[in-house]
């Protein structure tokens, strides 16, 4: 299905209705862009990393949920597994935010992709209520997207602030799974401990008052989660 | 030079937004050989594939190819032929794809340098004219007379003062080589192109064009063309050459913007001091020497220069004089080797029509130690015993490529059959193949990746 975001208004989606349990495409991917103030749920269930922007070699923070491209290894029939924590990003979709220039500068308005299969006529929930305002449901959503757009802000200054002090390394594994089939994955990048440990007493300051060790070393800690994604894996090759 | 810019702690980022810079991957030789439109090979800066192990050339050389040299064992040309850069904005500073090298604009990178050295390297700097130079007892240089600063006193002096020469010529009056019985251009005159739109592409290699008494470079930076002719005034006349360029610049820019370009003449004489490093003064740069642009290799021995001075640095007095010959050797052999490497782009041709490159395969204008490995090389390629330095300016690779590349024929032993060589080299051309789709459908256009560096920057790690 071909992404196609338009601008949701009532008067033209009136009568849309967005079912949660039909699959969407976001589901199949190996990873999707998380925030900051979801790391510590993240990271009971999944490893996290940086990776590059292939468009702008930036960084952005991602859970990892697989190993090739679109594996997703928490997802089972269209469905995320429903003893884990499911990531803002994943949970917005059907909807995003987009910017909209009006005459008092930039403001952000809501998107719907009607490309994604979560957008039906029949089966799931109203987005507005017959008067033309928001439902309950769609306000979550709402308010899903505007959490996601402030942890975004946060979550690039603390990209930022691990850049300028060289505090990012690569990481590579190479997995051998018990068929006997082996990966390589390059590309991931996490915190380099040992500098963080040697800053100086005014950037260890600004650090702790900013959360920035909190996340790092929960991003740190997850990195034991791999060893859930092999396991996972190991158990549906043999299935296969 | 990615090395000595990373070694000396410069952001590639900044080098590449600040200097105008843009990706070199090699030099393209055109009309060098018959003058004819298609007449074109490649110098690119990948060695072959397998050069670490085992010589390609020979395999080559003995079965019947429809591809060129370049083109079979090393997967850059496609690379330069599709305008593409070297690295993707995912690669880290300074790391490479494809090795290369850089385009800048002169001017911009001395000030970049001037102020890294300043602000990170903690060099003062003082700007003063030089009026005077006064030796001690031993005949070192004691000191400098600064026009504002007085005298200038220091155990080391660096003579970089370009066509000057000021301590390493005029003062202690070392004879320059002249070197133009080998290299006949004398002259240069240079122009700066302007692209026809922002979109325009920028060739990430240098053109070199062979003309009826010289040839041209054509040089792509991201804001402009630095496009110039360098010839021999024995073989043509001043408003000829102009004529020359003029006329090269029109293809690409029409005749109107290539009439009103302004054309600057630089003079070159080509040669080196007889030695580098005398008492206690060394010169790098143009002080040192000076060879036409062909292969760039004056900024090379800029770096090799710095390089040896910094590891060898005498610790006192009394050692100096060793380290001094040590570095008057190792430099002379590395002149002479650069001097044989450029007299080889010009004795393969077959222009015989221009009297400039009949002129250049007269025997005589060739150094004996080409001669000798031209005798070798027709009955072996070129490799690794050929060049006894370790640090050689060019690998034999670099042979390689301008001998084959200009079609010359090196005649084998016909009894050269080796099983296993032979399965090793297939599988290595086959290698090149597969490195040549994957590299060409991996990287983005070269002019692509300048804007997003501009835009983005590369990352650090």
């Amino acid at each position: 299905m071909v992404a196609d975001p338009v601008l949701l208004e009532a008067t033209s989606h009136g009568d849309l209705r967005v079912d949660d349990r039909a699959g969407s495409a976001t589901l199949h991917n190996r990873n999707t862009a998380v925030i900051v103030d979801e790391l510590q749920r993240l990271s009971a269930y999944y490893p996290t990393f940086f990776v590059k922007n292939p468009e702008t070699g930036r960084f952005a923070l991602v859970a990892i949920f697989g190993f090739s491209e679109s594996e997703n290894l928490f997802v089972e029939s269209d469905m995320w597994r429903s003893n884990c924590y499911v990531p803002l990003n994943i949970r917005r979709a059907p909807f995003m935010l987009g910017n909209h220039s009006g005459d008092e500068g930039d403001e952000s308005v809501v998107l719907i992709d009607l490309g994604d299969k979560k957008v039906q006529k029949d089966a799931g929930e109203a987005l507005f209520n017959e008067r033309g305002f928001p439902t309950p449901y769609l306000e979550n959503k709402i308010s899903v997207l505007k959490t996601l757009k402030d942890g975004m802000g946060k979550t690039q200054s603390f990209i930022e602030v691990l850049v300028d002090n060289d505090l990012l390394t690569p990481v590579s594994f190479k997995i051998e799974f018990e068929n006997g089939s082996s990966q390589q994955i390059e590309g991931l990048y996490t915190i380099h401990e040992a500098g963080l440990q040697s800053l100086d007493d005014d950037k260890a300051l600004e650090f702790y008052k900013n959360h920035y060790f909190e996340y790092a070393y929960m991003m740190i800690s997850s990195i034991g989660q791999v060893q859930r994604l092999i396991d996972d894996k190991n158990k549906l090759l043999q299935t296969e | 030079m990615r090395t000595t810019l990373r070694k000396i702690g410069v952001s590639e980022t900044d080098f590449i937004r600040e200097c105008d810079v843009s990706f070199k991957q090699g030099a393209r030789f055109s009309k060098w050989v018959d003058g004819s439109d298609d007449d074109f090979y490649y110098h690119p800066l990948v060695l072959p594939v397998g050069f670490e192990e085992k010589n390609l050339a020979p395999y080559w050389l003995s079965s019947p190819n429809d591809l060129s040299f370049s083109n079979a064992v090393c997967f850059q040309e496609a690379l330069c032929e599709g305008n593409l850069a070297p690295k993707r904005i995912t690669d880290k500073e300074f790391d490479a794809l494809a090795n290369y090298a850089y385009h800048l604009n002169a001017g911009m990178f001395c000030e970049f340098l001037k102020k890294h050295c300043i602000d990170v390297l903690g060099v003062e700097y003082i700007v003063d004219n030089v009026v005077g130079v006064e030796n001690d007892d031993k005949g070192d240089i004691a000191w400098l007379l600064g026009e504002k600063t007085g005298k200038i006193y220091a155990d080391l002096f660096i003579d970089c003062t370009g066509f000057n020469s000021l301590l390493i010529g005029k003062h202690y009056e070392v004879p320059y080589i002249d070197r133009s019985d080998v290299l006949f251009v004398d002259q240069a005159i240079a122009a700066h192109v302007p692209y026809q739109s922002p979109d325009d592409e920028v060739i990430p290699y240098t053109v070199s064009t062979g003309q009826s008494a010289g040839w041209v470079w054509d040089i792509g930076l991201q804001s402009r063309r630095g496009v110039g002719y360098v010839y021999s005034s024995s073989h043509t006349n001043a408003d000829q050459a102009e004529e020359t360029l003029v006329n090269y610049i029109s293809e690409t820019v029409g005749r109107k913007t290539a009439e009103s370009l302004d054309l600057r003449k630089i003079p070159i004489k080509s040669g080196h001091r007889s030695i580098f490093w005398k008492n206690n003064c060394v010169a790098v740069g143009l002080s040192a020497g000076f060879l036409e642009p062909l292969e760039a290799s004056a900024l090379v021995l800029v770096e090799l220069s710095a390089q040896m001075i910094s590891d060898q640095l005498p610790s006192c007095r009394e050692v100096m004089p060793i380290v001094a010959k040590r570095f008057n050797e190792t430099f002379l052999y590395r002149w002479d080797r650069i001097i044989d490497f450029l007299k080889l782009h010009y004795i393969l041709t077959k222009r015989d029509s221009d009297s400039f490159w009949r002129d250049n395969k007269n025997p005589e204008s060739i150094p004996d130690s080409l001669h000798e490995l031209m005798d070798l090389w027709r009955y072996q390629p070129p490799w690794d015993h050929d060049f006894s330095s370790k640090v050689e300016v060019f690998p034999a690779a670099s042979y390689q490529y301008v001998l084959y590349g200009m079609g010359y024929k090196t005649h084998l032993p016909v009894n050269n059959a080796n099983e296993s060589y032979e399965y090793f080299a297939k599988r290595k051309i086959e290698e090149n193949k597969r490195m040549i789709s994957a590299a060409t459908s991996a990287l983005p256009g070269n002019r692509e990746l300048l804007n997003k560096i501009k835009k983005y920057g590369f990352q650090r790690v």
